[in-house]
């Protein structure tokens, strides 16, 4: 595929909160593309500004206190110079949501039927028995027993996976080009998270579609992603081919989250420290505060230029500048996997 | 249990209360001393017979010899099928001055109320969708006068600015208008005015409260991210999962004032209704008709918790019927 003919590009998205403690840059100034057909996944610990992002695509964030700026495009036109009726036909049409708490994102009032065809009835005008029948197709096709029957049920009929099913129903009912999953497995257990992974799968070859996920666990990434952006405190620290990614882990921040997939053997608690205050953050490179191997360079400045190590994967690490051995954060990778003790040969 | 038991223990529920209310009437006539027998002993003893004779003619009459369980049996059919009693003062059926009382009473109640319904959420979700700029603070300054006002005081404030001073409203009420004429119309806006502000300015509140919360919920996004427009986003997603704790707080204020207030702006504006007509009845000792008053009133009150009730289970279908 070629990198032109993307189906979303996000130039320079940025952003910004008002609150009560000052101004908060949640996102900042962060670039990606989808292909078509393609999965992405936004990685990165919890608070690095992933559902932010996200939400900022088709301007979900709330204005105020939200500030969103950059480029957004979809097939080349520019969402953030759309006007409001056209960005809903956008929303209902092209680019669909689901979210992490299906409890929480369907309305307790209403039928799953009802909240399925809503857009239907919004924006294409249905007639209610064939949005009915439509409404139906789609809880057979994402899984659920006894479609019809289940139609006229309420959300709290329904358990997390069958709700997060008729959540994906509800996405698909417009027939989107582009499906942003935030963290759509992160509330449900794991047995049912794989199931939702499965499907998704299966959807997005039947319908065609993109798909953009969320998570922060990069176990979920291996399952489902073409591609990746690591996310930190609001800024990309690598992305690349799913392969490349799990293949080389080039940022230490990637290197960490490898560490932490539960299933590697070792229990983790979690990358040790916490994210940067979002108020105040620091000069230079974020993660520098938890980086085992920062440097005097690495706390002045902008965060790092990213580096396009290899094709399509690109690392903001300063030790990937000119002048640096990129070694020595390659190296501490192989070092933590073979447990050898080869700390002295990173020492400049 | 399911949604056919629940209504049906409803409704026992509302019959079983109202039996209740009619047995504690009857229970207090029983014990108190009734003044038609007083009245007989007393003509007795003036026109020279003898007073024990009299009082023993008239509770014959009246069935007040027959055991208490005759006279219970006989006092709830009476109730039921509306036979209650003939009104001393009136002279006339105790229904019949209901009746006529309650023409007046929902000459101003049924815009009062309707009003309310459409005002207080419609106020309360668009307050909560501007929460803390000046809009919402003018509604929710607005909502606290007419909640902290007193009825009867802003009834008198009323009249004296814009009918007595300005002399835009009448001052008393006049019952020979027709109905239906822009002058009944007219003489029925400070009245009304008055409840409106009474009712909603409580109800207003739980309605922004409770729809602050809906107003960030999760499925407004979803809405939202579905393509929904903001004003189907507050009269379907919103306005909904509130309208639960909102009728709570919209009928019994509007319950409140029917039985308090309405006695205060009935007396203030002359309207002969039933808050009058309570009144009257009380003042003057005339019994049945104070009887007959009282059961309208719960009446109403019993109907009136039913019917939410019901309608609750429309509203909001989580509702549990099993820990009600
Ligand atoms: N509405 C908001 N107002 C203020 N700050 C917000 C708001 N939404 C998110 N944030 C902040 O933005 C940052 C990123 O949040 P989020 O995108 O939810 O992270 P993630 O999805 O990666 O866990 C956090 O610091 C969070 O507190
Ligand atoms: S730039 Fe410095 S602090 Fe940031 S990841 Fe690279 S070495 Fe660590
Ligand atoms: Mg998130």
């Amino acid at each position: 595929m070629s990198v032109n003919d993307n189906l979303l590009e996000v130039k320079n998205l940025t952003t910004e909160f008002r609150t009560d403690n000052g101004m908060l840059t949640a996102v900042d100034a962060v670039d990606f593309s989808i292909g078509e057909g393609e999965t992405v996944c936004i990685v990165g610990e919890s608070g690095s500004g992933k559902t932010v992002a996200t939400e900022s695509i088709t301007g979900l964030v709330k204005e105020p206190p939200g500030k969103v700026s950059g480029t957004v495009e979809l097939e080349g036109k520019d969402l953030q110079s759309m006007n409001k009726k056209e960005l809903r036909q956008v929303r209902g049409d092209n680019i669909a949501h689901i979210f992490q708490n299906p409890q929480e994102a369907m309305n307790h009032c209403y039928s799953i039927g009802w909240q399925i065809t809503e857009a239907l009835q919004v924006h294409q005008d249905v007639p209610d028995d064939e949005a009915r029948k439509r409404g139906i197709d789609l809880l057979e096709r994402v899984g659920l027993a006894n479609a019809s029957a289940r139609f006229d049920d309420y959300p709290h009929e329904l358990s997390g996976g069958q709700k997060q099913r008729a959540m994906i129903a509800m996405a698909l009912v417009g027939n989107p080009d582009l499906l942003i999953a935030d963290e759509p497995t992160t509330a449900l257990d794991v047995t049912v998270q794989a199931q939702i992974l499965k499907l998704l799968n299966e959807l997005q070859e039947d319908y065609g579609m993109s798909i953009l996920f969320v998570t922060h666990d990069l176990g979920v990434v291996a399952e489902i992603a073409d591609r990746v952006v690591v996310m930190y405190a609001g800024k990309v620290m690598e992305r690349g081919d799913v392969f490349d990614i799990f293949e080389e882990p080039s940022h230490p921040y990637t290197q960490a989250l490898m560490e932490c997939i539960p299933d590697k053997g070792r229990e983790t608690d979690g990358i040790p420290g916490t994210l940067p205050n979002p108020y105040n953050t620091p000069d230079g490179c974020r993660f520098a505060p938890r980086c085992d191997h920062a440097n005097e360079d690495c706390t002045i400045g902008d965060q790092p230029e990213e580096i396009e190590i290899e094709r399509n994967h690109e690392v903001s690490c300063v030790y990937y500048q000119s002048g640096y051995d990129s070694s020595v954060v390659r190296d501490s990778e192989l070092e933590s996997d073979s447990s050898s003790t080869e700390m002295g040969a990173t020492d400049d | 249990m399911g949604m056919a038991q629940y209504i049906s223990a409803r409704i026992v529920y509302a019959v079983v209360v109202s039996m209740i209310i009619v047995t504690a009437s009857f229970l207090l006539l029983y014990f108190s001393p009734n003044p038609n027998i007083q009245a007989a002993a007393q003509q007795a003893a003036l026109g020279g017979e003898n007073p024990e004779e009299a009082v023993e003619r008239v509770k014959e009459a009246r069935g007040l010899n027959d055991p208490i369980h005759v006279q219970y049996m006989q006092f709830v059919e009476n109730v039921y099928t509306l036979d209650w009693g003939w009104s001393e003062t009136r002279s006339e059926p105790v229904t019949d001055a209901i009746v006529s009382s309650f023409k007046y009473t929902a000459q101003y109640s049924v815009p009062w109320t309707v009003l309310s319904v459409l005002i207080a959420p419609t106020l309360g979700i668009y307050s909560a969708s501007r929460m803390y700029t000046w809009k919402d603070h003018l509604a929710t300054g607005f909502a606290f006068f007419g909640y902290a006002i007193p009825n009867f005081f802003f009834a008198i404030l009323l009249v004296l600015v814009f009918g007595v001073w300005f002399e835009i409203f009448p001052i008393t009420y006049d019952t020979t208008v027709p109905i239906l004429s822009l002058e009944n119309a007219w003489q029925l806006v400070l009245p009304v005015f008055v409840l409106v502000t009474g009712s909603i300015g409580g109800t207003m509140r739980v309605a922004r409260n409770e729809s602050a919360e809906f107003m960030n919920a999760d499925f407004m996004k979803t809405a939202k991210a579905k393509g929904v427009k903001p004003t189907r986003r507050y009269t379907h997603h919103v306005l909904r999962p509130t309208l639960v704790p909102l009728s709570t707080s919209l009928v019994s204020a509007l319950f409140a004032l029917f039985v308090g207030a309405s006695v205060l702006v009935e007396e203030v504006f002359a309207i002969p209704g039933l808050g009058r007509l309570l009144v009257q009845s009380i003042i003057s000792q005339d019994t049945s008709l104070v009887l007959g008053t009282t059961l309208v009133f719960t009446f109403v009150g019993v109907v009136g918790n039913l019917v939410e009730d019901l309608v609750f289970t429309m509203i909001d279908p989580r509702i549990s019927y099993d820990d009600r």
